[in-house]
């Protein structure tokens, strides 16, 4: 660094590759690198001309740089610096770790890159992967799905242009060791299909980061922790099979560890696991059992609400929210009753909340449903539904959140979808007009069994990072109380 | 009353802490210090000497880039007293990059929302000048 300061003048080449990356997605590293070789050799042979020489500096400190420079604030990666002394012209070229430019692009608001609505799944996950240029493929899934005739019919369509293996293990609310098990059989593939629920795209996403990152832990995932994956391969396209976790859309890996009274739910999340692709092919989810089908209507609606009424709301998640939050009043019923218009409204609607709690966090009903469910062992859509049934009173006294709230209660009263004075009836009502539980005794689950797990999930809360975008945090006690209600 | 930051502030900040039951619950499993920096024109930091959910000491620092620690988290002066008055949620200004986690897990730091809270509760019962 001590030369620069000896050159009486400097040529900076600087790239914001994101401006590359949205056209060129995984090359644009590539051909940035070769467009500054380039101008890098034509300094060169100016200098040359001139009479002047040249010298190659391959290290500098970049914070410095970047710091001296204010490139830090477009997102601009120094590329190389070319300082020129009286008689001679020194050209300083960076070797940029090529994910750094992910921590300087504030990730405020991240989406799958490619949406793709209302679509036959195995004609469009094929056209995704010959735009990604893939060859060799892993389809996760698990052993229920493997065996429908869509997952057939997808399984054909791929092997006749790409190279196809299949793990098709993943069990409900899957373990951590799930994570390991997919990066192995990933490895030297070109892209990861997801085709299943949020346990299955979760644990793609798991899988994807240490097939990229063998050696990490995937509990170091977190928001703003610097992977380095987002460019590289393989790359995960996720095919949604219930409306929905909102998985295919967001940065959040749920997977469990522990048993019996030590079983727990870790939620982790990066910008860079947002899936690059989510294919919306209605006639999947309209396949799914009943319970299935209401249990992810429940959950998408608790993510669009709890995106609402998140203290990190922004002006997209609120629209995000608001809408798909509508679209579920407006279509569950008609799409429980095999209507394929209404599910793929409802399919889109939980892609559009999974969006939205991505750019906002969640609150207090998800903080207390990961242990409580971890707990029961109960489905997470239905266990989050109900538990937001004892969470929205709380909601609907904050000041800014209930303000939201009532703007989506006032919206649903003017389009005719609720008589209901208040947001929680209004979601009463909706669960009951599908058949959804609205108590944890519907489910089964032991009375003494509820009690113990409602006290030691309410502690638990607590370390639950959701809950801090929640507007108000109730004391344990009253969180115990809460879930004893909802008993 | 002392300004902020300075020794003075970090030190009373340290005896809230430990006054503060909320933090004490929320903050046990928390082990390790943290270094809180302003940057931007005249960079100072102070440590605090956390340990379950005890604030053990205080380390004050003209020049924070002497000092390390294993967790330091970075904001401007306007961003921290936005935090510290309660007008930005603490997890909120990791999301949007107003506080910087310039070294430590994020991880872990997630796994601790509530004794964050706490601590910017605590933060607002010391008067700033």
């Amino acid at each position: 660094m001590g030369v620069l300061r000896s050159v009486p003048a400097a040529v900076v080449l600087a790239a914001v590759i994101v401006r590359t990356a949205w056209r060129c997605e995984y090359r644009s590293y590539r051909y940035v690198y070769w467009d500054t070789d380039h101008a890098g050799e034509n300094i060169y042979l100016t200098a040359e001309s001139l009479g002047l020489a040249t010298v190659a500096v391959g290290a500098f400190y970049e914070s410095m740089l970047v710091g001296s420079w204010e490139l830090i604030v477009g997102g601009e990666v120094p590329h190389a610096r070319v300082p020129a002394r009286e008689e001679s012209v020194e050209v300083i070229t960076l070797a940029q770790p090529h994910y750094q430019w992910v921590s300087r692009v504030l990730p405020m608001l991240g989406f799958p890159r490619r949406v793709v609505y209302s679509e036959p799944a195995p004609g469009a996950v094929a056209e995704l992967l010959e735009l990604v240029g893939a060859s060799r493929v892993l389809v996760v899934s698990d052993p229920v799905i493997s065996r429908q005739g869509f997952f057939q019919s997808l399984l054909e369509t791929l092997r006749d242009r790409f190279e196809v293996t299949v793990y098709d293990s993943v069990s409900p609310e899957p373990p951590v060791d799930v994570a390991e098990e997919i990066a192995r059989a990933a490895e030297g593939t070109d892209a990861i299909i997801a085709v299943g629920g949020g346990s299955v795209i979760d644990a793609a996403k798991a899988g994807m980061v240490l097939a990229e990152r063998p050696g990490l832990s995937i509990e170091d995932v977190a928001p703003f922790s610097v992977l380095g994956i987002e460019l590289e391969k393989p790359v995960l396209i996720a095919v949604p099979t219930t409306a929905g976790t909102g998985s295919d859309a967001s940065y959040g890996i749920v997977l469990t560890r522990g048993e019996g009274s030590e079983r727990e739910k870790i939620a982790v999340g990066s910008y860079e696991v947002i899936p690059l692709a989510t294919v919306l092919d209605p006639s999947l989810p309209l396949s799914a059992p009943a319970r299935v089908r209401i249990g992810a209507i429940m959950d998408a609606l608790s993510h669009a609400i709890e995106a609402l009424a998140s203290t990190a709301s922004n002006p997209f998640s609120e629209a995000l929210a608001e809408h798909a939050a509508r679209t579920i009043f407006e279509h569950a019923k008609s799409a429980l009753e095999g209507d394929s218009e209404a599910m793929a409204r409802i399919h889109a609607a939980a892609t559009m909340a999974g969006m939205a709690f991505t750019n906002s966090g969640l609150g207090l009903a998800h903080a207390l449903a990961h242990p409580l469910g971890a707990l029961l062992s109960t489905h997470h859509g239905t266990t989050v539904g109900i538990v937001l049934l004892g969470v929205l009173p709380i909601y609907e006294k904050a000041e800014e959140t209930g303000g939201r709230l009532d703007r989506l209660l006032r919206v649903l009263q003017v389009l005719g979808l609720t008589r209901a004075e208040s947001l929680r009836d209004a979601v009463a009502q909706l669960y009951d007009s599908i058949g959804a539980p609205t108590r944890f005794r519907d489910l089964g689950v032991d009375a003494e069994r509820y009690r113990e797990a409602a006290r030691l999930a309410a502690e638990r809360a607590l370390h639950e990072p959701n809950i801090a975008f929640s507007p108000i945090v109730p004391s344990v006690e009253e969180m115990v109380e809460l879930l004893l209600s909802l008993y | 009353m002392p300004r902020f930051p300075s020794k003075e502030w970090a030190e009373r900040y340290c005896e809230e802490l430990n006054k503060s039951e909320g933090y004490a619950r929320a903050a046990k499993g928390w082990v390790w210090p943290i270094l809180f920096v302003v940057r931007g024109g005249e960079r100072k930091g102070f440590l605090l000497k956390l340990n379950n959910g005890k604030c053990e000491g205080v380390e004050w620092y003209d020049n924070p880039d002497e000092a390390d620690a294993p967790y330091i988290l970075e904001a401007t002066l306007d961003d921290w007293l936005n935090i510290i008055q309660g007008k930005t949620n603490p997890l909120t200004a990791i999301m949007r990059r107003k506080l910087v986690l310039a070294k430590g897990s994020y991880s872990a730091i997630m796994r601790y929302p509530i004794a964050a809270l706490e601590m910017v509760k605590t933060a607002q019962k010391v008067p700033i000048e």
